[in-house]
């Protein structure tokens, strides 16, 4: 509206890592919102434990296997753009 | 002054309360089993460590360690010396221990040497490190336990618990009976044991009555059941609503006779969320009332109240023009006289409530202040408000909670945001800190100039 200089801005605003998928990315933001039942759009770029604890179970449904990440991947996951390309390190993603 | 009920306790009441019971009893598990034989002898080794540093009865000592042996061995140790204890979350930033620390002017802090251990852990491995304060001071209360709430703006709030207030607590939970683990049974804990929650109704009162604490490996639904399967006899899960909404999402989850009941602090859950769990595992599902200042204060154990609860044995409530009081003989705050919070007797939550005349049944209908719960961790708002619109750069700011605590600021003309969201990241701890943010042109107020909090009015600011 008008000359307004208003900013949405989420945490990080880079979107997607080298090389990383739209619709790996597309995903991730779509496990994460059915909780707190957000739209994907509503999902911030960081993401915090309890989300991390909520994403690590939607990916073993999504998957139907266990996701056996060590604590240097999981300390890793602390954005969307990471979880990305911590689930393509571990075999992860895409369409599933 | 003294909280809750103030009869001078003797260091012996760890012993009698806390650590007798037979030898080989397993009454921990952190990954390993721990028996009271080892318990006592782990408490004792670091009651020398503590004592050869220094501490003495009528001491004082903060903790700032994650939930570990490490923290329960310091706790008791502290305890059984006579010193007071000061608990601060480890999740706080360097910035707000710091404060903490000039606040409470502990002798020793113990923190961390090294932490084993990373993201989603229940417990850590700890090797700690006592610290001498060299402005620290001893007890000027009979306090055993000072825990720190956030202030809306000033010095945060210090909560002290005496120990006959800790033992009142635990005869609270053995009083309430039935839904209470009982000796022999086991505890799965995914409460914090930094807080009163975990700390009272997980680790003291299991210790109290011989129910063996066990925490999951993982914060991770699977984790979870998988403790609960690790043993045979008859199991709670003590958690934060949280918890509710990640069990109840595991579609299938494994038979297991075992597990009794869920009991959980904090607000409600959604009744779909409630519904499905109970579909889901098929056992109760209870719902407790409390606070720092008092720790367990009313139950439904059995979600037969729902949404009401019943005030535990002991504890008397009113409303008072719309507020919920309960009645405390002593004010629990330490170096604060604050009457809106504690005055003639009454603990005043800043809850909104009704208590039914006849039956004592209690509604708890939300805050009357600015204070949020992030994943069962109370978070002022009003805090994080104050200390953001303090920082370089920013003229103005509004913090609110919707589906997450949002920001809205007004940055001066050179200022970036990402100096801004730095400056935060420094000075309050990460569940404290906005998810998602706004830069306005200017914040709405109203006619008399007021800051305007309503969401719908925010966000057409944007």
């Amino acid at each position: 509206m008008g000359n307004r200089e208003a900013r949405e801005v989420g945490e990080a605003r880079e979107v997607g890592g080298v090389g990383e998928a739209p619709e790996a990315r597309d995903e991730v933001l779509a496990m994460l919102a059915t909780y707190g039942e957000r739209r994907p759009e509503e999902v911030p770029e960081s993401v915090d434990s309890l989300e991390l604890a909520w994403l690590i179970h939607q990916i073993e449904q999504r998957y139907g296997r266990p996701f056996d990440a060590d604590d240097e991947a999981l300390a890793r996951m602390t954005t969307v753009g990471a979880v990305v390309d911590v689930l393509g390190e571990l075999g992860f993603g895409g369409a599933g | 002054m003294a909280a809750g009920i103030d009869i001078p306790t003797d260091p012996e009441w760890v012993d009698e309360v806390l650590l007798a019971g037979p030898d080989n009893q397993v009454c921990l598990v952190l990954g390993e089993p721990v028996d009271r034989a080892s318990l006592r002898r782990m408490v004792a080794a670091r009651q020398e460590a503590l004592t050869a540093a220094g501490l003495r009865a009528g001491g004082s000592l903060a903790l700032c360690l994650p939930p570990s042996l490490a923290f329960i061995t310091n706790l008791l140790a502290t305890w059984r010396i006579g010193a007071r204890a000061a608990l601060l979350d480890h999740r706080l930033t360097a910035f707000e221990v710091e404060q903490a620390i000039a606040r409470l002017a502990p002798q020793y802090v113990v923190r961390a040497e090294h932490t084993s251990g990373g993201a989603l852990r229940a417990f850590h491995e700890v090797r700690e490190m006592v610290v001498a304060n060299p402005d620290g001071q001893p007890s000027e209360t009979s306090h055993a336990l000072v825990q720190l709430s956030s202030g809306s703006t000033g010095p945060s709030k210090a909560i002290g618990r005496t120990a006959s207030d800790l033992i009142a607590e635990i005869d609270r939970y053995t009083a309430i009976g039935e839904g209470v683990p009982s000796g022999g049974e086991r505890i799965v804990s995914l409460a914090s044991m930094v807080h009163v929650l975990g700390l009272v109704g997980g680790l003291l009162y299991g210790l109290h009555a011989g129910a063996q604490l066990v925490l999951p490996g993982r914060m991770t639904a699977e984790a979870i059941l998988a403790a609960v399967a690790a043993g045979p006899e008859p199991t709670t899960l003590l958690g934060v609503p949280f918890h509710i909404e990640l069990l109840a999402a595991v579609a299938e989850p494994p038979r297991l006779p075992q597990l009794t009941g869920m009991t959980t602090g904090g607000e409600l859950v959604r009744a779909q969320v409630h519904d499905a769990f109970v579909d889901r595992y098929g056992i109760r599902l209870g719902n407790m009332y409390g606070m720092t200042e008092l720790g367990v204060i009313a139950t439904d154990l059995f979600g037969a109240h729902r949404p009401a609860i019943l005030p535990a044995p002991g504890i008397e409530m009113r409303a008072d023009d719309g507020e919920l009081h309960i009645a405390m003989e002593n004010s629990p705050y330490v170096g604060l006289v604050d009457p809106t919070r504690w005055s003639d007797g009454w603990l005043h939550t800043k809850d909104a409530g009704s208590v039914e005349p006849g039956t004592g049944l209690v509604r708890v209908r939300g805050r009357r202040d600015s204070q949020v719960s992030i994943g069962g961790l109370k978070v002022d708002l009003s805090e994080v408000e104050h200390t953001l619109a303090g920082l370089p750069g920013v003229e103005g700011a509004v913090v609110v909670y919707g589906k997450a605590i949002e920001a809205y600021v007004v940055l001066t003309p050179a200022a970036s945001l990402d100096d801004v969201q730095a400056g935060l990241t420094e000075r309050v701890a990460p569940y404290k800190r906005p998810r998602a943010w706004h830069v306005v042109e200017r914040l709405p107020r109203t006619a008399t100039g007021k800051l305007v909090r309503d969401q719908s009015v925010l966000s057409g600011a944007r």
